[in-house]
């Protein structure tokens, strides 16, 4: 089956800045790929080259079979975009926002449009300018969700909503899942990112780091691991992937990259009382690219 | 810009009018033109360098003085706040009216720079000293008196653009008023009432009034202090003029791109054919009167073609000269409706309408379409104002002459607005300084060039010059359909460029 976004080399310049360096990625149909950064890393550039929205300096996006770049109209239909921060028109009000926005894009089912706005708590008949950013946020959700496109592309777009709503937001994600639509979420909240994701990319300086299922992306990663010896404690240091070893008495903390193997193999003959391992969160996966180490 | 008008001038005058003979007669012509005076001020000593000079460039450099400070202090004190930038330096030390003092000083510190540049450049051209300061204090002290109700009517309005038109609301009745005083015999006193009558009142080279000066810069002084009042009772973000914030949802015109940009156009629309068609509507009332005066003068004619303005024994005369003049902000309104699309894009709405089933092509023709039509439709008004105007008193210039005359702004406005579009499209975040410079640029080469005779070349640079003074002339077709075909590949290229380059936001 024909993945829902495929990059080649997408890559962008701004000047002299690189922002994206050949970016090569695929998402299927009905995935939710989390699209992880810090500011600057190039997320917001991939999400509007994605769209069409950038011409990429080499490079191409295909979006459900069709170039980002060259044929942006028979795309954008079936597809729903979220910015991460919507800019709205001062003059008209939420409810005319939305009406606008959904005639243009074309479709609109308005009993779902009056049932999300209920759920996300928001209030259409007020004038754009006096909107919070969270309900500005809001209108950019509803107007994305009622669309029912195969494609959502989210950039941030939980960024100033409360916890309530981030809630409904998950929900909805939820819902989109089963219904097998695919949902592109680009993110620098990892919890988000973890709850939701079947798969999530890495990006750093414009380039991907790190791609896979968070399984797979453990994989790669430290376990921290405790064990417990009754009587002779081995020195453990030289072993294959160890590191940090810590020793209290008869427990030894350490650190493991990749493969558990070798050191179990290394403990075999001792009296190991209990072995604790914990898998590496998401923020530690995070982390490991981007502090000192990963450098 | 100011010190180069007035220095073209001075030296057409002194090449135009060299013997005292010469200039006594053109005294006796223009003070019996009222409608001459209405447009450009009372006549005062026009039989010297300064006394011209100041006659013919004050009552115009005045009037951009004012606009320059209501755009200036709006975009410092609301539209900064709007942007949000203002935020971030209120959560320093910095206070509110701190904030708003520091502004208004930097104003009026470019305020004194402009004022001492451009009395320098009218005493370099050997107008009196004396006088050419005095010039040069008034207009710019009309700008200062301008950048207060600038700095007044940000505090009252939340939205920028609201703020910016109800000053530019009161700049527009201050000239109206003055056209009026000016241009009628017996409402003279009505020039008190006016900041550009006080600027007209200071008489720099007939009996010089400083004194009659001295509100607009006091009006400054009040209203810099009133806002400053202001600013520290109210909210950031917010006006003193409670707007709005609910309305039922008017789904009429949101069912697409056309009905959309009609919906966000309509209030710019309004407010441009209301101002232009009040300076029309005016024109026309006093165009019988003033044909009249000149008709009793035999040599008035060959004086005023020397002036750089066909002869006008005719109310259509006046009335050609009119619409030349009409055609300047009509081409400014299609230039600010480019400007209008640029905002919608460097602000990222365009963002959210690309990405649905609209496309760049159809989303800049569809506004470009509109706004064409909304400059035609500006350009009407102006028509149907100055024949019901002129009907009044029964002038007997018939309705479609008028529209004709109207009609024949619309060329100039399409070319300016392919001249903005390109440059939308191919340097988006310098569309309007190009639309309006090219605009400006145009315009002053038109009014400086005729009245220097510069050779045919250099006029032909103008648009304006291709303007046909219709109805005193007929409209010149050639050069109208040249301008609207050059408008429309200007269109064409700015639509292909921003096809080919990034959505930009600011």
């Amino acid at each position: 089956m024909e993945p829902v976004i495929r990059t080649e080399q997408l890559s962008k310049r701004f000047g002299r800045t690189i922002a994206l360096d050949q970016l090569t990625l695929e998402v299927d149909r009905g995935e939710i790929f989390g699209f992880l950064g810090p500011n600057g890393a190039g997320k917001t550039t991939t999400v509007r080259l994605l769209l069409g929205l950038l011409k990429p300096t080499s490079g191409a996006a295909f979006v459900l079979d069709l170039d980002a770049w060259k044929d942006p109209t028979r795309l954008h239909p079936r597809a729903a975009y979220v910015p991460g921060e919507f800019a709205i028109w001062p003059q008209l009000t939420g409810g005319e926002m939305l009406e606008l926005l959904g005639s243009l894009h074309g479709s609109v089912d308005s009993a779902y449009r009056d049932d999300l706005c209920e759920r996300f708590d928001f209030d259409p008949t007020k004038r754009g300018r006096s909107y919070s950013k969270g309900n500005r946020q809001k209108i950019a959700v509803i107007a994305a969700l009622v669309t029912r496109a195969e494609l959502f592309v989210f950039d941030e777009p939980t960024a100033g909503l409360d916890p309530l709503m981030e809630a409904t937001f998950r929900d909805c994600i939820g819902e989109a899942r089963q219904r097998g639509q695919t949902v592109f979420l680009s993110s620098h909240i990892l919890a988000e990112v973890e709850a939701l994701c079947d798969r999530i990319g890495i990006l750093r300086n414009g380039r991907l780091v790190d791609c896979g299922t968070l399984a797979e992306l453990r994989h790669l990663e430290v376990h921290t691991v405790e064990i417990r010896f009754q009587g002779e404690v081995p020195d453990l240091s030289g072993v294959e992937g160890v590191s940090n070893v810590t020793r209290t008495d008869g427990t030894v903390h350490l650190e493991v990259r990749r493969s558990t193997a070798p050191l179990l193999k290394a403990i075999a003959p001792y009296d190991a009382v209990s072995v604790e391992s914990r898998e590496p969160t998401l923020e530690e996966v995070f982390l490991s690219h981007y502090g000192p180490e990963g450098t | 810009m100011f010190a180069v008008a007035g220095l073209a001038t001075a030296e057409a005058y002194e090449s135009a009018y060299p013997t005292a003979a010469a200039r006594r007669s053109l005294v006796r012509t223009v003070q019996n033109n009222y409608g001459l005076q209405g447009l450009y001020g009372v006549a005062r000593h026009i039989d010297t360098v300064g006394g011209f000079t100041n006659w013919r460039m004050t009552w115009m450099l005045g009037l951009l003085a004012g606009a320059w400070g209501v755009l200036a202090s709006t975009r410092m004190l609301r539209g900064e706040e709007q942007d949000g930038r203002r935020e971030l330096l209120l959560s320093g030390v910095i206070t509110a009216r701190g904030a708003l003092l520091a502004d208004l000083a930097a104003l009026a510190s470019l305020l004194v720079a402009s004022f001492v540049a451009y009395g320098a450049a009218l005493a370099a051209v050997g107008i009196p000293a004396g006088g050419a300061l005095v010039v040069a204090g008034g207009t710019l002290a009309v700008g200062a008196f301008f950048a207060g109700v600038g700095a007044v009517s940000s505090q009252l309005f939340a939205d920028r653009r609201h703020a910016v038109a109800a000053a530019g609301a009161l700049l527009g009745v201050a000239f109206l008023v003055r056209v009026v005083a000016d241009g009628t015999r017996t409402l003279g006193w009505v020039r008190w009432t006016t900041p550009l009558g006080w600027l007209e009142n200071t008489r720099p080279f007939s009996g010089t009034n400083l004194a009659a000066g001295l509100p607009l810069l006091g009006g400054a002084v009040v209203f810099a202090v009133l806002a400053a009042g202001l600013v520290v009772v109210r909210d950031l973000g917010s006006g003193l003029v409670a707007e709005r914030d609910r309305s039922r949802v008017r789904s009429r015109l949101l069912g697409g791109m056309t009905g959309f940009t009609v919906l966000t156009t309509r209030g710019a629309l309004v407010a441009w054919s209301a101002g232009i068609s009040l300076y029309t509507f005016i024109l026309g009332l006093l165009t019988k009167d003033v044909t009249s005066v000149i008709r009793q003068q035999a040599s008035v004619h060959s004086l005023l073609g020397r002036l750089g303005i066909a002869g006008f024994d005719r109310p259509q005369d006046l009335l050609g000269l009119m619409f030349v003049f009409a055609a300047l902000p009509i081409a400014l309104f299609a230039v600010s409706q480019v400007g209008a699309a640029r905002e919608e894009e460097s602000s990222g709405r365009l963002d959210a309408i690309l990405v649905r089933a609209v496309g760049r092509s159809r989303w800049m023709l569809t506004r470009l379409a509109i706004s064409i039509a909304g400059a035609a439709l500006v350009a009407v008004a102006s028509g149907v104002l100055a024949w019901a105007g002129a009907a009044v008193h029964d002038t007997g210039v018939p309705l479609p002459s008028m529209l004709t005359a109207a009609a024949n702004c619309i060329p100039a406005a399409v070319l300016f607005l392919g001249v903005a579009a390109a440059a939308f499209g191919i340097v988006p975040r310098h569309a309007v300084g190009v639309g309006i410079g090219a605009v400006v640029v145009s315009y002053l080469l038109e009014l400086v060039g005729s009245i220097t005779r510069a050779p045919g070349w250099v006029l032909d640079l103008s648009a304006f010059h291709h303007v046909a003074p219709s109805p005193a002339a007929p409209v010149d077709v050639v050069a109208a359909v040249v301008m609207v075909v050059i408008g429309l590949a200007g269109v064409a290229i700015g639509t292909a460029a921003l096809r080919r380059r990034d959505v930009v936001t600011a």
